[in-house]
């Protein structure tokens, strides 16, 4: 009777440490995977060079996670293994979200590429092939401006710099390119500053873009631009 | 591969440590024509060796991890079998699998065999079983994790060395098919469809008799 006892306590113990092992499920799920798409592309810049042997990283749209990461080969491309976004089984929609915010977005790693990026919308279709036409991508870059009180005497106001940065460069749905402004759009950066002799924006100004510094100096206001075409670039305005 | 060399280790010491009591073997012992049940509790470590290069086997090393089952005889010599396991793939080919750097690949288990005697002491016992897999999978970000589905055949036949009325060694030899709940973009397909294994498991064995039949 002992014998038995103990046997079906043994059975019963491994029972219980099957089902408790195979059961749970992971507490730090933050994907739901079981759907691998495949993302592949060609990234050039303005002047249509590929863009070589840089890290990118591909991102849910919805919470940023991320879902994969490739390097561009010599030819500018790349191909990666993208996980399915956790959005459909884990993580609720948000409020304010559209119905196709679930796709995934390709950037680059480099700070200085970071504004700039591939948007595309899947729509769940994880278990198909993506292919990019060739997108190209524009570096931005820090924009520095210097104001020389020449005389020590006047009185430097309002300084105001704008900008033109992106949120994104392509914007694809159904694997065509359907930029348009509201949904993949270009900004304008405003710094605004008062009393100060230099002004720096991060590296998110595009290049070959156009800024525009304004101020006022003893209560009269005046205006600048500059055209930013090389990287780290300075401006000086004597007053 | 230090836990498989340990318990190799072990299982040598053993068998020479008691050899001498293996001559008062099971059939002089007990009336074997009286058993009409038996239950066996199993437990044991285990490697994977990779025979392919899908997901998992993509993995650099062989995996490592450890099983535990309960066999019923419950008639003449076939064996209801159930169970789990638990083996760790790590380093896995990020060209293959992406994000993912690591596997914790869970199993429970059902399976029938049929124990053949060969001799007084050692025996040898073909199977066949259905696992459920749980893939734990970790990625390099984070090290978030999540978790997908899997369905696994195996085949294979569990070798027996009785050292006495109770206890005996086993080493089982199992090829193993692994079916991947995952879908996947046609270019990925043949990375996520099936995986292969080569599986050594060794370990211990405790049974029990029964002189009662089921039938």
């Amino acid at each position: 009777m002992k014998k038995d006892a103990f046997c079906y306590t043994l059975v019963l113990i491994v029972f219980i440490i099957t089902s408790c092992s195979s059961g749970s499920s992971s507490p730090a799920a933050a994907y739901s995977a079981q759907n691998r798409a495949y993302v592949q592309g060609k990234i050039i810049n303005t002047s249509g060079q590929p863009i070589m042997n840089e890290e990118l990283e591909i991102l849910a749209v919805q919470n940023n996670l991320l879902l994969g990461t490739s390097i561009t080969d010599s030819n500018g491309e790349f191909d990666a293994i993208v996980l399915e976004t956790g959005l459909r089984s884990f993580d609720p929609f948000p409020a304010n979200s559209r119905s196709g915010d679930n796709g995934f977005l390709v950037r680059l790693k480099d700070v200085s590429y970071r504004h700039s990026f591939v948007f595309a919308f899947v729509d769940y279709q994880y278990n198909q092939d993506h292919s990019f036409p060739e997108v190209v991508i524009t570096r931005g870059v820090a924009v520095t401006v210097n104001f020389i009180d020449q005389n020590s005497t006047n009185l430097l106001e309002n300084v105001s710099l704008f900008y033109t940065n992106s949120k994104c460069l392509e914007y694809y749905r159904d694997y065509e390119n359907r930029t348009r402004s509201n949904e993949c759009h270009q900004e304008f950066g405003q710094i605004k500053e008062d009393g100060i002799n230099s002004i720096t924006t991060n590296n998110d100004v595009l290049l070959d873009t156009q800024i525009r510094v304004s101020y006022t100096i003893d209560s009269m206001e005046q205006e600048q631009l500059f055209l930013i075409n090389q990287e780290n670039a300075v401006f000086t305005i004597n007053y | 591969m230090r836990y498989l060399l340990l318990t190799i280790s072990l299982f040598i010491i053993s068998y020479h440590a008691i050899a001498q009591e293996v001559v008062d073997s099971l059939h002089t012992k007990l009336k074997e024509s009286e058993i009409k049940q038996q239950f066996h509790f199993k437990a044991g470590f285990q490697t994977d060796f990779s025979l392919g290069g899908s997901y998992i086997s993509s993995a650099d090393s062989p995996a490592l991890g450890f099983n535990i089952q309960v066999d019923w005889q419950f008639y003449k010599s076939f064996q209801l079998g159930y169970g789990m396991f638990n083996t760790y793939h790590k380093n896995l080919d990020n060209n293959v699998s992406g994000l993912v750097e690591q596997t914790n690949l869970k199993g429970t288990f059902i399976g029938i065999g049929y124990l053949i005697p060969l001799g007084e002491v050692w025996s040898v016992s073909p199977n066949i079983k259905y696992a459920d897999i749980k893939l734990n999978q970790k990625t390099a970000f984070q090290n978030k994790e999540f978790e997908e589905n899997a369905a696994m055949i195996i085949i294979g036949a569990s070798i027996n060395y009785q050292f006495n009325n109770h206890i005996s060694s086993f080493i089982d030899v199992e090829f193993r098919q692994l079916y991947y709940d995952i879908d996947s973009s046609p270019q990925l397909q043949e990375f996520y469809d099936k995986d292969h294994f080569l599986t050594l498991s060794i370990g211990l064995r405790y049974s029990f008799f029964y002189k009662k039949s089921l039938f």
